[in-house]
């Protein structure tokens, strides 16, 4: 299953032109489930409410904002938490996906967070 | 109504949490199904059930009657629509409730103890009996108060189970036979809780612990399931459970070990005990991991006084009581204290004073907070797996605790002292 | 096992990550090579290989198509293991880098066996109390091992001291101790 995920894991995506703009590569994180969590981090300055938009573009809802703190919740379960204050972020399958499943989930999960990273950066870039 | 944050009433001194009027706390399905568990394995798998569902009508019927009364519910079926969108909220997993004045049938979907057991053991051991009984006794309490029929007089039980594969859970409620346990149970409210607790004391880093505390509060009201009525909190699988249904349950089987087969009280207890250092391990460790952590807190420096009065916030925003901190020599001695918790007052009122010291689950618990303290490399991020929690728990944890004061035996406040062996 | 005898079995096996030799019917570590930079717990690995390779002979058998020439070959996405039947008493496990031929893994594997079974001791097998056997097999495979005994305690109310000392179980005390396991671990009866 490990082996499949770095087969199938997509690039670190950069954004635009911004080399500092990365997403880390995608690595199991803490659960109390097997696989339903998965972390990354989020290497850059990205302005959270052009993240924030481009994802709730893609169907996400915005579950829970605080001071250092974002979580958006998918149709179907998922979660996304971003920690802003130092990059983290948690993706969070949902419980109801078997187990065998979740790694490709995650990383379906991941491909829609660096859509949704490459969105907000060219938004950034044409506002500016 | 199917948003029930507004009767959701915390008592703020004590750390204690009531959902209309019926105290409530938060336990991770790895917690639940080790207790449950321990109940199976003390008292045979068909008479826990029955234990179990018994308990569970009990302390539904309270927190149902109560909701109903507030929520002004005068029929049938608003009355049984108030049940199903509680259940959910609690992240028991969905009801379908087909029932009438005589009883039914209820369909369960994604009920939290069946999909937790398949999703915890599923793939290593086969289950042949039923595991649902906090919803069997769920659905037969929400059918009694919804044809206003007397408290007890249904009982409710599963005949598929999806712990045993099949692919959705069935229970089945009918008149209570006439050797069915009464629901004899004193309930406990507010106005017992504080009959029976103290005037909440102070300990180390009491500022820092009740800030927490009230930041994890604001985080755990919004929390809420999904449409099928499971509920993820801080990246972990919760529920939000009965402390009532904890305590019978866990006390019932612990005096009938007593008395019918003492040289096995050892073992009773030490299991229910051993499900405090579960629910530390899962709830409380990957708590301090997750984001919400970081982003309210900051990254977790792994320093022991940074563990334990983490761990005593925690418990406290959990809803497990007025933890403190009384003394913390790193590596060598905790004093912990509690002037409330949910173990105590349910004693107390049930069964009268102790001659031994009962809060088992505030006893383990603060081990475990010493073993996570020390034995964890918390910087390194680690996956808190099935695999590590047998390298910290299994066999010699190297700390050994004493519950040394307990309200249940008379004493002002419970305490427990945890040395280093 | 001498583990240099081994060392030098292995010598000019190419691809070979480890060997294990477990004594049967107990699936004890006897004997273990490994490459210096494995972190495997070969008393784990040697441990369940002998239980998988028992219920691949309790199968076969089942069948009716059971020999002791019978060797097992598993294509994990990381390895190529092969295990053998050594004697009734001995089962070996090599272990291969995954990317070696299948067919070059068997002629190696065929020539260390040989190696191997020449220096085997040959011995009359104690076999070791039931109960004891009963609690090693719950340890290995229950779940929630941390608890297994305490749960075997309560479940059999038997006190926790007997459970620790198995060798001192009774027949009918080994009877209600195999019946718990078989309920703990979901089984009929146990294979051991």
């Amino acid at each position: 299953m490990e082996k499949e995920m770095t087969d199938s894991r997509p690039e670190a995506p950069v954004c635009g032109s911004d080399p500092s703009v990365l997403l880390s590569d995608l690595a199991r994180d803490s659960a109390c489930c097997r696989d339903l969590n998965w972390r990354c981090d989020l290497t850059s300055e990205a302005e959270p409410d052009a993240l924030a938009e481009a994802l709730v573009e893609q169907g996400w809802t915005v579950r829970c904002r605080h001071m250092n703190l974002m979580v958006f919740r998918h149709p179907h379960g998922h979660e996304i938490a971003w920690v802003t204050s130092t990059g983290r972020v948690q993706i969070r399958v949902a419980l109801e996906i078997d187990r065998e499943a979740r790694p490709h989930r995650a990383v379906e999960i991941f491909e829609m967070l660096s859509l949704a990273l490459r969105q907000a950066c060219l938004r950034n870039s044409k506002r500016s | 109504m199917s948003n029930f944050k507004d009767h959701s009433k915390e008592l703020i001194e004590q750390n204690l949490k009531t959902l209309g009027g019926t105290p409530y706390v938060y336990h991770c399905h790895h917690f639940n199904l080790f207790h449950d568990q321990t109940v199976e394995d003390a008292l045979g798998q068909a008479e826990a059930f029955t234990v179990r569902s018994r308990a569970a009508q009990k302390m539904a019927t309270q927190l149902i009657g109560n909701l109903i009364q507030s929520s002004g519910a005068s029929n049938p079926v608003e009355r049984l629509q108030l049940a199903k969108a509680l259940f959910a909220w609690m992240g028991q997993g969905g009801l379908d409730l087909l029932v009438d004045g005589s009883g039914g049938k209820v369909r369960g979907d994604a009920l939290h103890y069946s999909f937790a057991w398949r999703e915890k053991y599923g793939s290593k051991v086969k289950r042949s009996a039923p595991i649902d009984a906090f919803a069997a006794g769920f659905a037969a309490a929400a059918t009694e108060l919804a044809f206003d029929l007397p408290s007890g007089s249904l009982a409710a039980s599963e005949s598929a189970c999806y712990a045993c594969r099949e692919p959705f859970c069935d229970l089945d409620v009918a008149t209570a036979s006439g050797d069915a346990p009464a629901l004899d149970a004193v309930s406990v409210d507010e106005d017992v809780i504080m009959k029976h607790v103290v005037q909440p004391g102070t300990g180390l880093e009491e500022s820092r612990i009740a800030q927490i505390t009230q930041g994890l509060n604001e985080f755990l009201l919004g929390v809420d399931g999904d449409q099928r009525g499971l509920v993820q909190g801080f990246g972990i699988f919760i529920t939000r459970h009965l402390s009532g249904y904890y305590d019978q349950t866990a006390y019932d089987t612990i005096h009938m070990i007593e008395k019918t087969a003492p040289q096995a009280t050892a073992a009773v207890e030490e299991l229910f005990g051993e499900s405090g250092h579960v629910c530390v391990f899962n709830t409380f460790g990957n708590l301090l991991l997750s984001p919400e952590w970081e982003g309210m807190v900051g990254p977790v420096k792994g320093e022991v006084e940074e563990i334990v009065t983490s761990c005593a916030a925690i418990a406290r925003a959990l809803g497990f009581g007025h933890w403190t901190v009384e003394e913390l020599k790193p590596g060598e001695r905790l004093v912990m204290r509690s002037t409330s918790n949910y173990e105590f007052p349910f004693y107390l009122e049930n069964y009268g004073r102790s001659d031994k010291s009962r809060c088992y689950f505030f006893a383990n618990a603060s081990r475990a907070f010493m073993q996570l303290a020390h034995r964890v490399d918390w910087p390194s991020k680690p996956e808190l797996t099935q695999d590590l929690y047998q390298e910290l728990f299994k066999g010699d944890v190297g700390w050994q605790t004493e519950e040394t004061l307990c309200r249940c035996k008379g004493d002002d406040c419970c305490e427990v002292v945890v040395t280093k062996k | 096992m001498n583990s240099d005898f081994l060392k030098q079995a292995v010598e000019d096996v190419p691809s070979i990550k480890a060997v294990f030799i477990t004594a049967m019917p107990d699936c004890l570590l006897f004997g273990s090579w490994l490459r210096a930079d494995s972190s495997w717990s070969e008393d784990q690995v040697a441990t369940y290989f002998g239980d998988l390779f028992r219920a691949n002979r309790e199968g076969l058998k089942a069948l009716g198509s059971w020999s002791s020439e019978m060797q097992v070959t598993i294509e994990s996405p990381d390895n190529l293991v092969i295990l053998h039947e050594l004697s009734s008493d001995f089962v070996c496990a090599c272990v291969f880098e995954r990317s070696a031929a299948l067919g070059m893994v068997r002629l190696h594997t065929q020539r260390l066996l040989e190696r191997i079974r020449g220096s085997l001791p040959t011995f009359e097998a104690e076999e070791r109390p039931r109960g004891v056997r009963v609690l090693e097999f719950l340890n290995r495979y229950a779940p929630d091992p941390h608890a297994v005994l305490l749960r075997v305690s309560l479940r059999t109310k038997l006190p926790m001291e007997l459970i620790s000392s198995p060798e001192q179980l009774s027949p009918s005390q080994v009877s209600q101790v195999e019946e718990t396991a078989c309920g703990i671990l979901g089984l009929p009866s146990l294979n051991i």
